[in-house]
C-alpha cells in the first residue's frame, strides 16, 4: 500500500512543482465548483454593465458594497453556525433587538454607551441561544426559532412596538459615521465587513476554534470522541453569530438614525443564509468556508442592483432568487455525483 | 435447564419490555404534555372567566384549524427528517388564485380546485426535487418560499384581491365563518383532517414508510423502501394541505391576500409541531402529538390574549414555550 502512494504522488507533485508559478499552485487548490461560481458571477456583471452602463459607475458599485457589506457581516457568523451542521435563524431578530436598545441608549446616555449597550444585548442574545444550543443540546434550528419570538417580542416589548427617532440631531453625527461614515474613499461598512472578514478567517482557518467547527460539522461523534468540547465550540459559535448580527445592527440602525422594532425582519435572515447556501456551504456541515460566503454575498448584492437598474420588480426579483439558491445547490449535487 | 421454556420467557419478556417502552414512550409524553395543556386551561380559567365559555372555545377551535392543516403537513415532513418551508408562501399563492379565478366568476368550486390545485403543484415540484434530485429539503422549500411569494405577489402586482362576487361570497364566506350542524365549518373540517391523517399515518404502507424512512434513510433503501417516492408523496401532500389551509383562511377573510402567509404563519406550523414532541431527527411523532401542540399554542395565546397580555409579551412566551418543550423532551430521553 505504501508502495502505491509513493508511485502514485510523486508525479502529481513533480508536475505541479513543473508547471511552477505560484499561481497556477494557488488556481488548483480551488474547488472547481468555486471557479464556476465566480465565472457565473463575472458574466452576470458584464451582463448587467452592458445592458445598462451605470451599472458599473464608481458610486453604484460603492453603494452595494456599502449595503452587501451588512449582510457579509451576518453571513460570516451564519457560514459558522452552518459549518457545524446548525443553523442560526435568530440573526434577523437580534438586528432588531440591537437597533432598539442601540438608539434608546445613544439617546439617554451617549453615542458610546448606546454603542456597548446594543453589543452587549445582541452578544448575550447569542450567547443564550449557544447555552441552549451547547449545553441543553436543543437542536439549533429549533433554539434559533424561539429566540426569534424572544428577541423580536423583545424589541418589540421595549419600545412599545413603535420606532425610536431623534437621532438626527447634530450631537449624535458621531453615530452617523458607523453606517454613513468613509475612510478615505471606503465607506466604513465595507471596512467594517473587511475587519469582520480578516478577523473570521484566521478563526477558521489558523485556531483550533475553526477546526473544532470543521470537525464537528463533518462528523459530531467521532469530534467529540477526539476530546473536542463540542457544547464550548458551540456556545462559542452562536455567540460569535449574534455577535456579527449585532454589528451588522448597529451599522444598518446608524444608517437609518432611527431604532425600528422591525430593522431584522425576514429579508435580512434569509440574505445571510442565501448568502452561505449560495456560495456552497453545505447545510450538512463540514464543507465550506468564508471565501464561498463573500462570493454568495456578493452575487446576492450584485443581482438585485443589477435587477433594480434594469427596472425588475422585487416580485420577480424574489422569484430569481429563490430558482438561483436551488440551482446553485443542484449544480453542487450533479457535480459530486459526477466526481 | 429448559432451554425451551428459557427462550419462551425470554421473548415473552422481551415482548412485555418493547410493550411497556411503547407504553412509556408513547403514553406518558403525550399525557405529561395533556396534563401541561389541562393545566394552563385550569389558570386561564381560575384567571379569566371569559376563557371557559362555549363561544370562546368555538373561535379558538375554529382559528387553529388553519394552523392544524399546515401543521399535519408539517409533520410529515419532519417525521421524514425533513422541513417545509414553502408552506405561508403557498398559502399566499393560494388565496389569491382562489379569489381571482372566483373574481372572474367561474364560481366558488372552480376557485378552490385552482388554488387547491396549485398548492399541490408547488409541494409536488418540492417533492421532486428533495426525492429525485435529492436536494437538501431544507434549501429546496427555502428556494420555493421565494418563488411562491413572488409569484403570488406578481400575480396581483402585490394588491389584495377585494369584493367577491355575491354568489361566490354566501359560500365560500361559509367556509370560514359558517356553521355546521352548531359546529364552525373549519372545525369540521380540522376533524376530518385529523382522522384521516392519523390513519394514515398508522394504518397505510405509504404512512409506515414515512416513520422509516425518517428513522434511517439507509436502513429504508436497504429494505426496499422507494426513497424517493415516499418524500415526493410527503411534501406533495404538505402543499396539498398548505392549500387546503390557505383556502380556509381565505374564506375567513373573504379576500385574496399576496401577503397572506407571509408572517408568523409558518413558524407556527412549525412550532405547534415541534411543542407536540415530533423530533426534527425524524422517525419519531404523530399527528396526535401535533394536534395537542396547536392546541397549545392556540389556547395559550387566547388565554393571554384574554388576560391582555401585549402581543409582543406573547411572542417572547411562544418562544420560550419552544425552547423548553423540546429541552423537557431532549432530558427526559437522557434520563430514560
Amino acid at each position: 500500500m505504501s508502495s502505491r502512494t509513493e508511485t502514485v504522488k510523486p508525479p502529481t507533485e513533480t508536475r505541479k512543482s513543473a508547471e511552477g508559478p505560484a499561481w497556477k499552485k494557488i488556481y488548483q487548490e480551488i474547488p472547481r465548483d468555486v471557479v464556476i461560481l465566480l465565472c457565473a458571477f463575472l458574466v452576470m456583471c458584464a451582463v448587467f454593465a452592458i445592458l445598462k452602463p451605470q451599472f458599473l459607475n464608481f458610486r453604484n458599485i460603492l453603494n452595494v458594497f456599502r449595503t452587501t457589506a451588512v449582510v457579509f457581516i451576518l453571513a460570516s457568523g451564519q457560514t459558522f453556525s452552518i459549518l457545524s451542521a446548525g443553523i442560526d435563524l435568530s440573526q434577523g431578530a437580534i438586528v432588531s433587538l440591537v437597533s432598539v436598545v442601540t438608539a434608546d441608549i445613544v439617546i439617554k446616555y451617549g453615542v458610546f454607551w448606546g454603542i456597548v449597550a446594543g453589543l452587549f444585548a445582541g452578544t448575550l442574545a447569542g450567547f443564550i441561544t449557544g447555552l441552549f444550543v451547547g449545553k441543553a443540546r436543543i437542536q439549533p434550528f429549533i433554539a434559533t426559532m424561539g429566540m426569534i419570538f424572544i428577541a423580536s417580542g423583545g424589541a418589540l416589548v421595549y419600545t412599545g412596538g413603535i420606532a425610536i427617532f431623534g437621532l438626527d440631531r447634530p450631537i449624535y453625527q458621531s453615530f452617523f459615521w458607523f453606517g454613513g461614515g468613509y475612510i478615505g474613499l471606503i465607506p466604513v461598512p465595507v471596512i467594517a465587513a473587511i475587519l469582520v472578514g480578516i478577523i473570521v478567517y484566521f478563526m477558521m482557518y489558523r485556531t483550533q476554534f475553526g477546526r473544532h467547527v470543521y470537525a464537528i460539522g463533518g462528523n459530531e461523534k467521532a469530534a467529540i470522541m477526539s476530546g473536542i468540547n463540542a457544547g464550548r465550540t458551540k456556545l462559542l459559535i452562536y455567540t460569535f453569530s449574534g455577535f456579527t448580527a449585532t454589528i451588522g445592527g448597529v451599522i444598518l440602525t446608524s444608517r437609518i438614525l432611527s431604532g425600528q422594532p422591525h430593522l431584522g425582519g425576514f429579508s435580512l435572515l434569509m440574505d445571510s443564509l442565501a448568502s452561505v447556501v449560495i456560495g456552497g456551504t453545505s447545510l450538512m456541515g463540514g464543507e465550506g468556508g468564508i471565501f464561498r460566503t463573500l462570493l454568495g454575498a456578493l452575487i446576492i448584492g450584485f443581482l438585485g442592483n443589477g435587477l433594480n437598474l434594469l427596472g425588475v420588480s422585487t416580485f420577480v426579483q424574489q422569484i430569481v432568487i429563490g430558482l438561483i439558491i436551488i440551482l446553485s445547490v443542484w449544480l453542487s449535487i450533479l457535480r459530486s455525483k459526477r466526481a | 435447564m429448559n432451554p425451551q421454556g428459557n427462550r419462551e420467557m425470554e421473548v415473552s419478556t422481551r415482548i412485555q419490555d418493547s410493550f411497556r417502552q411503547k407504553l412509556a414512550g408513547f403514553h406518558l409524553e403525550n399525557l405529561f404534555l395533556f396534563m401541561a395543556f389541562l393545566l394552563m386551561c385550569g389558570v386561564f380559567t381560575v384567571l379569566s372567566p371569559a376563557f371557559l365559555t362555549f363561544s370562546n372555545i368555538l373561535n379558538v377551535l375554529r382559528q387553529s384549524s388553519i394552523v392544524l392543516f399546515l401543521a399535519s403537513g408539517q409533520t410529515l415532513a419532519l417525521l421524514s427528517a425533513g422541513i417545509d418551508l414553502s408552506q405561508g408562501s403557498i398559502v399566499s399563492l393560494v388565496s389569491v388564485i382562489t379569489a381571482d379565478v372566483m373574481m372572474r366568476g367561474y364560481g366558488v368550486s372552480a376557485g378552490i380546485l385552482a388554488g387547491v390545485g396549485v398548492g399541490t403543484l408547488c409541494g409536488f415540484i418540492n417533492g421532486l426535487w428533495v426525492g429525485k434530485a435529492r436536494l437538501n429539503p431544507f434549501i429546496m422549500t427555502l428556494g420555493m418560499n421565494y418563488m411562491a411569494s413572488g409569484v403570488a405577489l406578481l400575480y396581483t402586482g402585490g394588491d389584495s384581491i377585494f369584493g367577491l362576487p355575491k354568489e361566490s361570497l354566501e359560500i365560500f364566506g361559509w367556509i370560514g365563518e359558517g356553521d355546521f350542524c352548531g359546529l364552525p365549518v373549519p372545525l369540521i373540517l380540522g376533524g376530518l383532517n385529523l382522522a384521516i391523517m392519523f390513519f394514515f399515518l398508522n394504518h397505510t404502507k405509504l404512512g409506515r414508510h414515512i416513520y422509516v424512512v425518517g428513522g434511517s434513510e439507509e436502513a429504508a433503501i436497504v429494505s426496499g423502501i422507494n426513497v424517493p417516492r415516499v418524500k415526493v408523496a410527503i411534501y406533495t401532500l404538505s402543499g396539498l394541505l398548505s392549500a387546503i389551509g390557505g383556502v380556509i383562511l381565505s374564506a375567513r377573510c373573504i379576500s385574496g391576500q399576496p401577503i397572506l402567509g407571509g408572517g408568523t404563519l409558518l413558524m407556527e406550523s412549525i412550532g405547534a409541531t415541534v411543542i407536540g414532541g415530533t423530533s426534527l431527527f425524524g422517525g419519531e411523532g404523530g399527528v396526535l402529538r401535533t394536534v395537542l401542540g396547536v392546541l397549545i399554542m392556540a389556547f395559550g395565546v387566547n388565554g393571554l390574549n384574554l388576560l391582555a397580555t401585549s402581543t409582543y409579551m406573547q411572542d417572547m412566551i411562544v418562544g420560550g414555550i419552544i425552547i423548553f418543550s423540546v429541552w423537557i423532551g431532549i432530558l427526559r430521553r437522557r434520563e430514560g
